[in-house]
């Protein structure tokens, strides 16, 4: 079995394009079922290092592969093969080439609705987590004002960041912010006037600066609560213990 | 800024009996527009938190003051109780609201009040702080602001066109306990301000699209032939982009259920309402006109909350679900599954040919289930496996369907035997309290 191992380029679109030019790779090679694996990625197992064949980025392979993509799949289908993509899904890259060969076969009218067959329903279901957790994390987010930057650090477990950019902009485009994701160690930064994304970002702004909001954030979270109506465990599906710790309400 | 954290918590300590808390629906300010503004509304709604209750806060629901004139018997800012009275100036609450914005904390502003003075002065003040937030502050986040039973017509219009939705709530589904346990209110005093924003909606610019309620105009109970009092000029602001809701308590008063839901249903037809809320009665006060301490009836306002989305997405009337003399829904059986056993002979329909409005009517198919079924049929690939796969709840919903004229499993087509197989069954979340989803036409 052939692994090919793709770099990560391009972060702000969560490397998409590093893995569409192995793609165009494997079809180039008329592999039926490759690996793939990215050479930044955490979870990968060494050993599979040895066996690997290394793509290089190439924009315009990628370019060919994402617009045959939306060729035949318009929008959705887009959408939902970037956001499986950017989701947690063990093996998410090799069900993602199975589902972009079913669809470049063709025949398949709606293919996103053709659930009985597994590599649909897979991308479809990781795609759906990654949407339904960027989804959360715009109201779960916390900025905390430091100086005159609102920093906002997260866990997310999907690579949501690259999603979250627009609606942060638009929302706070007077303020200048950094969105964290310390899992990935990536950030969004903007000044006001430009969206940077920069890898490699450790350093971390205190989150006991902003005491003053926090605490009255506090009081009105604790007054809001009806005691007569006290359900921990409904709280617990909407909010999951991992989300908590940058949540000011929740320590 | 001192007292500002006593202020709030006894502020947003006195609103949090208030059940809504959405944020969805405004289509009037997209994103940030003027340079300096801060803020967008998001059409779906944003939770941001949840509290201990396990409801979901979107947005900073406090009171301007809860110094209040009335003495309604069920509140907690009555008259009559002796608490500390604080009231928020307009500046202390536009920098908490845009304070919590800047971080992330909500999706905009609730603004409630008690009436200090008279409604008009009160208003007046709530009107003050939208208009800062607005026009000095460039705020674009949402804003819901309460309605004063009494107010003057002018100043609910000119709040409206600053706030994305309002609200007057009803609070008693009838006008004998509005009587008895609200006596400086009446049908005209809360449903005047509801005619009146309904009718600035459709004509002040803001356009609404059209309900089912709208098609029959058969209005019952207390909304019947009730008058539209004030036509405005056009105005080229959206007035309540969002619309207008509002709020019943279930359990102060005698009520059926039945006369709830009809009363809803007739809110809905008559003044296009977004939502109505239904929040269980919670005893703050001890008043002989009330019932005494005892649990906040949680499953009767669920039950409540299940027959209202049959109403608003299931396309189902009041009437079909209060058959014969039937008053109140049932507790353990969720009304749609009630309705689907007392008309066991409709079932089992196939899953290949059901029309739309009759996938809707079958225990365990949501509205999303029922658009994927449709949306597989048409790809051409429906068995049960695929089935399952739309989110069809099947453990409900095998006793009711067939597929290609294939049963799921033997099952006892008694609709008492199955009625004890289907009571009981685990809760599914609240639809009305944990999200946003709101009417979406
Ligand atoms: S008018 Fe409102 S605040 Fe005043 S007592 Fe009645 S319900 Fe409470």
């Amino acid at each position: 079995m052939t692994v090919l191992m793709y770099p990560y380029e391009h972060p702000e679109e969560g490397g998409l394009s590093g893995y569409l030019s192995a793609v165009f790779e494997a079809y180039r090679l008329k592999l039926r079922q490759p690996r793939f694996r990215c050479l930044r990625a955490p979870e990968q197992e060494p050993e599979l290092f040895n066996s690997g064949l290394t793509v290089p980025l190439s924009e315009e392979r990628a370019e060919r592969v994402a617009r045959g993509v939306m060729r035949r799949g318009g929008d959705e289908v887009w959408k939902t093969v970037l956001r499986a993509f950017l989701s947690d899904a063990g093996g998410r890259e090799d069900m993602l080439y199975l589902f972009i060969r079913r669809l470049m076969d063709g025949g398949e009218a709606e293919l996103l609705h053709r659930l009985d067959l597994p590599e649909v329903a897979a991308v479809v279901r990781a795609a759906g987590r990654t949407a339904r957790e960027a989804q959360k994390f715009l109201g779960i987010l916390r900025f905390v004002k430091y100086a005159d930057i609102y920093y906002a650090p997260m866990e997310p477990e999907c690579r949501i960041l690259p999603l979250t950019a627009a609606h942060f902009r638009a929302r706070f485009a007077d303020q200048a912010w950094i969105i964290h994701d310390l899992r990935r160690k990536e950030a969004l930064f903007w000044n006001k006037r430009d969206l940077t994304f920069e890898t490699g970002v450790t350093a971390r702004a205190p989150e006991d600066e902003d005491a003053f909001f926090q605490g009255l954030w506090k009081s009105y979270f604790t007054a809001a609560a009806l005691a007569e109506r006290r359900n921990l465990n409904l709280q617990r599906n909407f909010v999951p213990l991992k989300y908590r710790s940058h949540m000011p309400e929740m320590q | 800024m001192k007292d500002i954290a006593w202020k709030l918590s006894i502020l947003g300590d006195a609103a949090k009996y208030d059940a809504s808390c959405a944020s969805s629906g405004s289509t009037g300010r997209g994103t940030a527009a003027a340079p300096g503004g801060v803020g967008s509304a998001a059409p779906s709604g944003i939770c941001h938190a949840w509290g201990t209750d396990g409801r979901c806060i979107s947005l900073l629901k406090v009171l301007l003051t809860n110094v209040c004139v009335y003495d309604c018997a069920y509140c907690i800012n009555r008259r009559s109780n002796d608490v500390p009275r604080v009231s928020f100036s307009v500046t202390e609450l536009v920098d908490l609201t845009i304070g919590f914005y800047r971080r992330n904390y909500i999706e905009g502003l609730f603004l409630s009040s008690g009436i200090a003075g008279d409604p008009d002065h009160t208003m007046a003040r709530m009107l003050a702080v939208v208009k800062n937030l607005r026009s000095e502050r460039g705020f674009n986040g949402y804003i819901h602001v309460k309605a004063i039973p009494g107010a003057s017509a002018r100043l609910i219009q000119e709040t409206g066109y600053y706030a994305d939705r309002m609200s007057v709530n009803i609070e008693l589904p009838s006008e004998e306990s509005l009587r008895i346990l609200a006596p400086e209110k009446s049908r005209s005093s809360v449903l005047g301000p509801m005619a009146l924003m309904d009718d600035l909606s459709l004509s002040g610019g803001g356009k609404r699209l059209p309900s089912p309620y709208r098609i029959d105009e058969r209005a019952p109970d207390m909304v019947r032939d009730y008058p539209v009092p004030y036509r405005p000029s056009r105005s080229a602001h959206p007035f309540i982009p969002a619309g207008q809701s509002t709020q019943m308590i279930v359990g102060a008063s005698p009520e059926s259920d039945s006369r709830i839901i009809r009363l809803a249903e007739g809110l809905y037809r008559r003044f296009g309402l977004k939502r109505v809320y239904y929040s269980a009665y919670i005893p703050v006060n001890c008043d002989p006109r009330l019932p005494g301490a005892g649990k906040p009836p949680l499953k009767r306002e669920h039950r409540l909350y299940q027959a209202d989305w049959l109403l608003r997405f299931y396309r189902f009337r009041a009437e079909e679900l209060f058959s014969g003399d039937r008053g109140n829904l049932e507790e353990d059986l969720d009304p749609k599954t009630a309705w689907a056993l007392a008309n066991y002979g409709l079932y089992p329909v196939d899953m290949r040919k059901a029309d739309y409005d009759t996938l809707l009517r079958v225990p365990g198919i949501g509205v999303i289930s029922a658009r994927r079924i449709m949306d597989a049929r048409r790809a051409g690939g429906l068995n049960f496996d695929a089935l399952k796969k739309t989110g069809v709840v099947m453990k409900r919903a095998k006793f009711f369907i067939t597929c290609g004229g294939r049963a799921y499993e033997p099952f006892p087509d008694n609709p008492l035997v199955l009625r004890n197989l289907l009571t009981d069954a685990p809760l599914p979340t609240l639809p009305g309290r944990s999200s946003q989803l709101e009417l979406p036409f």
